[in-house]
């Protein structure tokens, strides 16, 4: 947060930028200069001074975490309001793609998009890529195998598939598509052999008469025309020998005529053209198969797309385009929407994106904030001329344009030094940075630069990384910082490491680790690769396949099992590899050793009927628990496990194990450009990033490392650039280098100006990131360092402290949370009453007849029979008459329930077993009867849900009980005892009065047995509804075996019973 | 008609229970009381039970199981056949409208919330067309297609929900009825509840509060006599606790709940409710679980992913298309029994290492004996793949198929109860496809018309979208955990509603896409009653306004101060308008379920027999072995000793240098044994082939540049060399004798006689040149030294040159001299060959003396390394820096 640290509230400058005047605007913002203050501070008087909605202001940001953070500030300016505040949920403030999801969301079938589109990250866009441009390789080598074969003999390199990706990318952020960079056309005239040789004759007819020429001079004039007379005949010579041809132009400026030395230079100068033009037309064929590729690849991507219903971060801008281009009433409508625009890091928009602002724009709503100076997403394609046209337009038209001069961030000696430094430079717009905010007074520098020395360039990398964290530890606690009322000592979490590029962080890591210093960078990635992560991958891999020996072995001599690698040996040893030895039987193990393995395979069998069942981060979290392993949060154990669950969360729940591990794989492998998190929970923790992740960031101490490295992105064997096109390297026969087509040499020129002028650029980002304290380190071997360290050693001098030693060993006393609140530690409790609440009458009778045969039927549900053999052939089709035994006996119940409808003969015939028998004709004469009658009970706490089949009371006597069966009789009839026992019970507790009587009716062979319902037999049934809660709460269910079993549709399949 | 109004806690629902209790006295079992959903109708069946009341469970039932009650002849349509309905009526329909989007998911389930739209408003096709004029062009395409949805919907006999209500309100049984716990009707049961006013005995119970206003009105428009009770109001104690982050709020609520716990509240009377369920449900259930407490989540999972889903759906699947290789391992993997046998295991990586790969055949094939019987039932499925076959009997087959099919092998009791619940899911899930997949038979107008399996399981997915395995817990003490909707009738002692921020609640659903706000206004005009943004704010209000009351006496409302993704966030405006005590979460954290015991020791093996044991294992070392000995102890342990081996790797992981170090290898041993004659290039291209068969390359642009590249590399070996030896030996095998009886065996590549006493050893590399490079310096190498004293020692010849030939670059490095040749090697260092020897015999002395732990002797090296995680060699760094040795993991 940039502060505002003393004077009147804003000063003039941002006052002047915060004040609306209903005109297009144009604000150019330097470092720290509080601009989001000031966007914030704008769009608050827009609504309370000028009566906007918060649904006619669009801001937008470059990062989601620029937007997170103003709309927290927006928050604090409204507290007050809780309306206002309402609004606020629904404020158009986002990233560029924030605002077209949302745009197209709200227009999805307009669009032409699936209306539940997701977005893809950039990974997963990169991952899909990849895939796809692989299979559009490989159709090439299906289907046209000569021609691929020659291309890839041809390429400078055949690994084109990282270039051709940068460039699909290219194409489409200049809002052009393959087929229109297809055709565009070659930045150089072509040329031929002979058509150079005419041109080079001409200028020779140029010359002054021979004989005003000296000898080396008319030597030369022959040279060159024996050379145009070659030149002139290889019209049709293959391309090595032209090149070479070229390559030996005699053409030496210092003995040409002094008349025609202007021409001769140029045509001189004209050479690699010519050998581009001459390349280009050689390679026409190839050139083609490239873009089939691409044309190829283009198709399978968004084929892919489309099946999967997501679009990736282009594709939101091009579609929000397309919408807005083609659907008249969407864009006026957004258009009228809009009353005001603002658009935060205009330098780093691009063409396509500068598109869409035209076509959302209203008349005088634009309010652009940019600052060219801080231009460094050019390898992302971004224009910074779009912000300097714009610039232009407003003053021109004589609309609102200022800048905001003040820096509040940095010391004033740090903004001299990067003025002193950068302003001057290429790339550079030179600026004034005043400095805006007091700091306390300071004895020593706030600048220090490191250069340290070793003959071997390794070497030296790693004698800055030790001195960098040296210095960490040095100044931590003793580098007061903060402002002159609340001055604070710095502490780990003050210090950030820029490095120019994330190869360049390893050595700085490593000596973090060591020195114990607390760190975090692109935490998306580094959990993965922390102890904990490697444990739980470990695991899941396990889980998919214990074979997996290495993860095996991992997973066993991590501390979730705890195996001693004597253990191991012994597994090995005893089953003859490591994870049959755990299914052996174990001896001579340790006892604690028995233990673990037993726990292990316990837990691992767990695990695996649980995966896909339970999602993957309750999974996990369960497996930890189970190995005993509980982290204590905010340490970083738990950051990184917590990490895990949330990765596991958020992409494992929708895809097999398998295919998360593959996600972890391909998130291992990405470089996350910004930390998802917020800066409270980095943590205690020095940050570690890119200079490219660091825009938008400040720091107390930043410390620049690795300023001698470069980046090299103009060398790519396949390039693009809006301005020319698609340009490719072929192999050249005479270099490594690689051939230039006329793309490729005019592409080249273009990114190496591109990279040059942001090289200064990052520097300058980088260097303004320090509040307080800059330290600029590099390191250099035997030659002299290049890159950012050239210039710093030119501008610092003597000044620069030269290491040829490494510094004393120093370690982090303590590292963590800056300040850790004490963790209550909560004894587990003991679950009580796990028992189901309620239960069915049949369910207990058939717990009192065998209580496995309860639990694999009706605690558990396999109600299935018997397995059969499967024939898939043998399946029947259905009998559209046939009526199952089950069926039937349902049928004949809902007859002699009174219902109507057509039932089969049969069962009418059971019904009338019943209707005609001596009961039944009591039920029929009964004073009062209920048939079907189903309840709810309480009965001593369980809650007993049955269906009594009938009861009548008759004049006189008490109330029977008749339950009627349509199976086969029972070997005892007491076996349905318990049933009519509860039965019993239930009536009693709805009417007050016990039943008298109650009778079983086998309706096949006419059998009727009366069951007494003394008191004994009602105990009996209580007890048995006590036996089952114990049953369901330790989770015991004995088997009954007898000659019955054989009869049980579990014998011999779920249920491990042997009569 | 009865209102019954009262603040919460003034006794509406004991009113309603004394009174229906008393109907049930009375004899009465005909009479019903009526609430919102089904979790809370088994919460009322269940109270009334534990009040003393034998009551026909079906007297207490939900609105919509009433609605069917009322009008038994109506079969609502189920959502999945509804939905294969739709995307039917899309794709045949292809409104221009909808021309872009008609083959999307999104498009589908975009006109079924459409449809539920209207139907709420009490809304049918023919109401619609009536005002088709004023109809946007999205309407009017929307008209078309609902209008063919309801045709068909009533073609295949089943009824949609105005029907079903209209038709409840056409009964005029006259009932008691109670109505409690409802906070307002959409139009449709309005009209339903109008009707039943007037032919039932109806009582409705409100709250007093500001957002039952409405229904009031409906009521007393209605005739409805009111009655307000006034008894003393429930006043829970509010508290609201932020916490950093969701994580650290589910602690805190289970921290709460463990000392509510503690003090005597039994786990039954608490209670959380969520808003937002996608981002708390996992997270609470993995916390809740940690810390020991038992919950119920009232929530149900999607079928789609249930294993049950995934093998049945699996298996057609595959039938369709042809068992390829990798589709057909997930869907195996997901049965309840083989996915985690051995048997199946090693099926697995079989089946891996033969991918890419299709066909029943070829999977076979690959099985062992055990499985093949189980493996082929599934395999026999094919034959379904041309057959046709009338709908139902196609249910009927798969029914069949599951049965069969999904079954766990012997079964005993689970170990605890969430081994239970999984348990209990397999077997809901398998009833659950079973149902969804028969509900697609009634798609087929024409029930006797024979389709095929592909045009029946088009029809049958599309059933199973909208599948769910339904909730299999009933346990007696346990916290409930609900949506908020469930949680606004529940009274328990303390309630928590989570996830409390201003994003989530109020929840703010999006627009709908056919009928956006603006589009609304005319049809509400024209009697079509929408709901319209502003409706659902209401009723979020009301929502609210209801669950705070639900605790009887305390309500902890939670939120967490940043997202998930670490973005800072607003606490929900229902908090800022709230009295309640404000407090910040307690870090806490659960005791570890089971002991951690101080891990094994590591490093180190001391008993003899082990010690025994290894030395039997390694009586013959590998020259390659050795070198990883010295490279590392714990590596050659884990590689070599325990030969731990990785997963196989991907097909297109599998072209690395090994394989192609390995082709090189087969040429040069082709060509060097025909004594250097032939052309090489032809060589390895037949090494080449039989490479891509065996390692089942796959084939591709990959391939061919790999191709290229090692043929150039062929062309290279074969090029002229610098010296003529008297004859050549290639892949020569030689052993070394070394104490206590130990052989190291080596494969030494080529060996050149320059004369009788004199050789030239080479070595081919395929690595990088610069890799090659540093193997002459590298302490770990030992080929060079000891193929000199294999050589000197079996062969009796010295060497002059030993030499690793890099052929990526044609470059060769080494020691020693060759006769007439510049190859600038290095000169043979003196003790050479004895300091290699030695060095072996001291690594393998300490290694068999039971030092096997790691410290690599050239750290860059272990990034190569296949046990680089499972080393931690890191923390034997750790250790080393505090000076303790021997290593013992944990910390
Ligand atoms: S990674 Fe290194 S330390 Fe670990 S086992 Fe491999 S070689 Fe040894």
């Amino acid at each position: 947060m940039t502060p505002v640290r003393s004077g009147p509230k804003f000063t003039a400058s941002q006052q002047e930028a915060i004040e609306y005047r209903a005109m297009d605007a144009c604000v150019v913002a330097g470092p720290g200069s509080g601009k989001t203050t000031v966007l914030v501070e704008r769009f608050r008087r827009l609504i309370e001074d000028h009566r906007f909605d918060v649904r006619e202001i669009l801001a937008i940001t470059f990062t989601e975490k620029a937007a997170a953070n103003m709309k927290a500030k927006l928050a604090e300016k409204f507290a007050h309001d809780p309306l206002r505040l309402r609004d606020l949920e629904g404020a158009w403030v986002s990233t560029i793609h924030g605002f077209c999801a949302r745009l197209l969301k709200e227009n999805a079938i307009a669009a032409g998009i699936d209306p539940r589109f997701s977005v893809l990250d950039a990974r997963e866009s990169d991952d899909m890529q990849a895939e796809c441009l692989n299979a559009a390789l490989d159709e090439l080598v299906a289907e046209r195998k000569e021609a691929a074969l020659e291309l890839i003999g041809i390429l400078q390199t055949p690994w084109i598939q990282g270039d051709l990706k940068s460039s699909y990318d290219g194409m489409r952020s200049a809002g052009r598509t393959v087929e229109e960079t297809r055709a565009m056309a070659s930045p150089l005239a072509a040329v031929t052999p002979s058509g150079a040789a005419f041109e080079l004759r001409r200028l020779l007819s140029l010359w002054p008469p021979r004989l005003q020429l000296t000898d080396a001079r008319k030597r030369q004039q022959d040279e060159l025309l024996e050379w145009a007379q070659r030149m002139a005949e290889a019209d049709d010579a293959p391309l090595p020998e032209l090149l070479k041809l070229i390559k030996a132009c005699p053409l030496h400026l210092g003995r040409v005529a002094d008349s025609v030395k202007t021409e001769m230079a140029a045509y001189k100068e004209n050479l690699p053209k010519f050998a581009a033009a001459v390349t280009d037309s050689h390679t026409a064929r190839y050139r083609a198969l490239v873009f089939d590729v691409l044309t190829r690849f283009d198709a399978l991507y968004n084929e892919r797309k489309a099946r999967a219903g997501v679009l990736d971060f282009n594709d939101l801008e091009r579609r929000s385009i397309e919408l807005l281009r083609r659907d008249k009433t969407v864009r006026e409508r957004v258009r009228a929407q809009f009353r005001q625009i603002m658009l935060d890091e205009f330098q780093d928009i691009n063409e396509q994106q500068a598109e869409l602002i035209r076509l959302i724009r209203g008349e005088n709503v634009f309010f652009a904030v940019g600052d060219v100076n801080q231009s460094i997403y050019g390898f992302r394609h971004a224009q910074p001329e779009i912000f300097h046209r714009y610039r232009k337009e407003v003053e021109d038209a004589g609309k609102h344009s200022t800048g905001l001069l003040h820096n509040f961030r940095s010391r004033a000696e740090i903004l001299s030094c990067v003025e002193a430094l950068l302003n001057s430079t290429q790339g550079i717009e030179a600026r004034e940075l005043v400095a805006g905010a007091s700091f306390r007074e300071k004895s020593g520098s706030s600048i220090e630069v490191f250069r340290a020395v070793h003959e071997d360039k390794d070497e030296a990398s790693l004698r800055e990384a030790r001195w960098i964290a040296h210095r960490i530890l040095q100044l931590r606690g003793e580098l007061e910082i903060g402002p002159p009322e609340k001055p604070a000592r710095a502490d780990f979490g003050d210090f950030a490491v820029l490095c120019r590029n994330s190869e360049s962080m390893k050595p700085i890591l490593d000596e973090f680790d060591r020195a114990k210093i607390p760190y975090v960078c692109g935490r998306r990635q580094s959990f993965l690769l922390s102890r904990e992560g490697l444990d739980i991958s470990a695991l899941l891999r396990v889980i998919a396949n214990p074979r997996d020996g290495v993860a095996l072995g991992t997973l066993l001599r991590s501390t979730l099992v705890g195996l001693s690698d004597e253990a191991l040996l012994r597994l090995k040893l005893n089953g003859n590899a490591v994870g049959a030895g755990l299914r052996q039987p174990l001896t001579g193990f340790s006892e604690a050793d028995t233990r673990r393995i037993e726990r292990f395979n316990a837990g691992l069998m767990r695990w695996r009927a649980g995966q896909q069942i339970v999602p993957l981060d309750v999974l996990i979290s369960r497996a930890l628990s189970d190995c005993g392993f509980e982290w204590t949060p905010g340490s970083l154990a738990g950051i990184n496990v917590e990490a895990f669950l949330h990765l596991a969360r958020t992409r494992g729940n929708d895809r097999s194990l398998l295919d998360f591990l593959r996600e972890l794989e391909s998130i291992e492998g990405a470089v996350s450009a910004e930390s998802e998190l917020s800066d409270a929970d980095q943590g205690n923790c020095v940050q570690v990033m890119t200079a490219h992740a660091a825009k938008g960031l400040e720091f107390p101490v930043t410390i620049i490392a690795g300023m001698e490295k470069g980046t090299q992105r103009s060398s790519a064997a396949i390039t693009f650039t809006a301005e020319f096109g698609l340009g490719i390297k072929w192999k050249d026969p005479f270099s490594d280098d690689g051939l230039k087509d006329s793309w490729a040499l005019a592409n080249s020129e273009y990114l190496k100006k591109r990279e040059k002028d942001e090289m200064a650029r990052l520097l300058y980002v980088a260097m303004t990131r320090a509040e307080e304290h800059l330290i600029l380190s590099y390191s250099a071997g035997k030659q002299r360092a290049g890159g950012w360290a050239k210039w710093v050693e030119d501008y610092f001098g003597a000044r620069v402290r030269i290491l040829e030693e490494d510094p004393p060993v120093l370690t982090a006393a303590a590292a963590g949370p800056r300040e850790r609140a004490e963790v209550m530690v909560l004894p587990r409790p003991v679950p009580r009453d796990q028992h189901d609440t309620a239960v069915n009458v049949t369910s207990l009778a058939l717990f009192a007849n065998c209580a496995r045969k309860y639990y694999l039927q009706r605690y558990v549900g396999w109600t299935s029979g018997r397995p059969a053999r499967f024939d898939p052939e043998a399946v029947a089709r259905v009998d559209d008459d046939g009526v199952s035994a089950a069926e039937l006996g349902s049928l004949v119940h809902e007859v002699l329930a009174g219902k109507t409808g057509e039932y089969p003969p049969e069962a009418h015939q059971l019904a009338d077993v019943f209707l005609t028998s001596e009961l039944g004709q009591r039920a029929a004469s009964a004073v009062r009867a209920e048939r079907e009658w189903d309840f709810i009970a309480d009965i001593d706490g369980t809650l007993v849900r049955g269906s009594i089949d009938l009861w009548f009371e008759e004049k006189g006597t008490g109330i029977c009980l008749v339950d009627y069966k349509t199976d086969a009789p029972p070997v005892r009839p007491a076996d349905y005892a318990p049933q009519l026992a509860i039965y019993a019970l239930a009536m009693e507790r709805a009417f007050g009065v016990r039943p008298e009587k109650a009778y079983l009716h086998f309706l096949r062979p006419n059998l009727i047995a009366e069951v007494q319902l003394d008191p004994e037999t009602l105990a009996q049934a209580r007890d048995l509804i006590a036996q089952l809660r114990d049953a369901q709460n330790s989770l015991r269910f004995d088997l009954n075996e007898g000659e019955h079993c054989k009869a049980c549709p579990y014998y011999r399949s779920l249920c491990p019973s042997t009569v | 008609m009865r209102l019954i109004r009262g603040a919460p806690g003034t006794g509406r629902t004991s009113l309603v229970f004394r009174e229906f209790k008393a109907a049930l006295r009375s004899g009465r079992r005909d009479m019903r009381l009526v609430v919102p959903t089904a979790t809370l109708v088994r919460h009322f069946q269940h109270e009334l039970a534990r009040d003393g009341a034998v009551l026909p469970p079906g007297s207490v039932i939900s609105l919509s199981r009433f609605a069917f009650e009322r009008a038994p002849d109506c079969r609502l349509v189920p959502d999945g056949l509804l939905r294969a309905i739709v995307r039917d009526a899309l794709r045949r329909l292809q409104p221009a409208e909808f021309a872009e989007v008609s083959g999307t998911e999104g498009m589908t389930s975009t006109l079924l919330e459409t449809i539920a739209l209207f139907e709420n408003a009490g809304c049918t096709v023919d109401q619609l067309s009536t005002i088709g004029r004023r109809l946007t062009p999205h309407g009017k395409a929307f008209g078309k297609i609902w209008r063919e949805v309801d045709r068909a919907v009533a073609a295949a006999g089943y009824h949609s929900r105005v029907q079903v209500l209209r038709a409840a309100a056409a009964n005029t049984t006259r009932i008691p009825v109670w109505m409690d716990g409802f906070l307002n009707f959409s139009p449709a049961e309005r009209e339903w509840i109008a009707a039943l006013a007037k032919s039932c005995d109806l009582t409705l119970t409100l709250s007093d509060a500001r957002g039952a206003d409405e229904i009031r009105r409906f009521a007393l428009s209605l005739g409805a006599e009111e009655r307000l009770l006034t008894g003393a109001a429930r006043r829970p104690g509010a508290t609201i606790v932020a916490a950093t982050s969701p994580e650290r709020e589910a602690d805190e609520i289970a921290r709460r709940i463990l000392s509510a716990r503690a003090a005597g509240t039994e786990f039954r009377e608490i209670g959380v409710a969520l808003r937002d369920a996608s981002s708390y449900l996992p997270l609470l259930q993995g916390t809740l679980e940690r810390f020991g407490i038992p919950a119920r989540f009232y929530f149900a999972a999607p079928l789609r992913r249930h294993p049950a889903a995934v093998f049945l759906g699996g298996l057609v699947q595959n039938v369709l298309t042809g068992w390829e290789f990798g589709a057909a391992l997930e869907t195996l993997q997901a049965h309840p029994a083989w996915g985690s046998s051995a048997a199946f295991d090693r099926f697995d990586f079989k089946v891996r290492e033969a991918m890419p790969g299709a066909g029943a055949t070829a999977l076979l094939a690959l099985c062992e004996e055990d499985f093949t019987k189980r493996l082929s039932a599934c395999l026999a499925l094919d034959t379904w793949r041309d057959d046709v076959a009338r709908p139902r009997d196609w249910a009927h087959r798969l029914e069949q198929m599951a049965e069969r099919l999904y079954r766990p092998g012997m079964l005993t009791p689970a170990a605890d109860h969430t081994a239970l619940a999984m348990e209990r899911s397999q077997t809901a899930a398998l009833g659950a496809w079973v149902d969804s997949v028969s509900s697609a038979t009634a798609f087929w107008a024409d029930q006797e018309a024979p389709v095929s399996l592909a045009d029946f399981w088009r029809v049958a997915e599309e059933t199973l979208q909208s599948a769910s395995v339904p909730l299999a817990d009933d346990r007696r003490d346990v916290v409930h955990v609900m949506s908020v909707y469930e949680a606004r009738q529940w009274d328990v002692s303390m309630l928590f509603v989570c996830g409390m921020t201003d994003r989530d609640f109020p929840k703010r659903n999006p627009p709908n896409l056919l009928f956006p706000d603006g589009d609304i206004e005319p049809l509400r005009k024209a009697g079509i009653p929408l709901r319209k943004a502003a409706d659902q704010d209401r009723e979020e209000a009301h929502l609210w306004e209801a669950l705070k009351t639900r605790a009887q006496d305390a309500l902890i409302l939670t939120y967490p101060e940043h997202d998930a993704g670490g973005r800072s966030t607003h606490s929900s405006r229902y908090l800022t308008e709230m009295q309640a005590d404000i407090q910040t979460a307690r870090l806490s954290r659960a005791t570890p379920a089971v002991v951690i015991e101080s891990a094994g020791l590591a490093g180190h093996i001391e008993p003899p027999d082990l010690l025994n044991g290894l030395a039997a294992q390694h009586r013959r070392i590998s020259l390659t072995a050795l070198e990883d000995l010295t490279q590392c102890r714990f590596k050659f342990f884990a590689g070599r000793t325990l030969n731990l081996r990785a997963r196989p790797e991907r097909p297109q992981e599998r072209l690395q240098p090994k394989i192609t170090g390995l082709i090189l290898h087969e040429a040069l041993e082709a060509w060097l044994n025909n004594n250097r004659q032939g052309d090489f290039v032809d060589l390895f291209e037949t090494a080449f082939d039989k490479m891509v068969r065996e390692k089942h390359l796959p084939p591709g642009y990959r391939l061919e540049v790999e191709r290229i590249n090692l043929r150039a590399i062929a062309g290279r070996v074969s090029a002229t060399e610098q010296w003529t030896p008297l004859s050549s030996e290639a892949e020569v095998e030689l052993t070394l004798d070394f104490p206590g009886g130990i052989t190291v065996a080596c494969r030494v590549d080529r060996i050149d006689h320059m004369s009788e006493t004199d050789c030239i050893i080479l070595d081919y590399k395929s690595s990088k040149t610069v890799r090659v490079e540093q193997m002459v310096e590298s302490q770990v190498k030992l080929q060079g030294p000891l193929y000199a004293l294999a050589v000197r020692e079996k062969l009796h010849l010295n060497t002059l040159a030993m030499m690793y030939v890099a052929v990526r670059e044609d470059k060769r490095f080494g020691w020693g001299e060759v006769p007439g040749a510049n190859l600038e090697l290095k000169p043979i260092p003196p003790n050479w060959i004895d300091a290699a020897r030695d060095r072996s015999i001291e690594r393998i002395e300490s290694f068999l003396g039971g030092a096997i732990h790691a410290e690599p002797a050239e750290p860059d090296s272990c990034r190569w390394c296949d046990f680089q995680h499972g080393c931690r060699v890191e923390q034997k760094a750790l250790v080393m820096i505090a000076g303790h040795e021997p290593v013992v993991q944990g910390d």
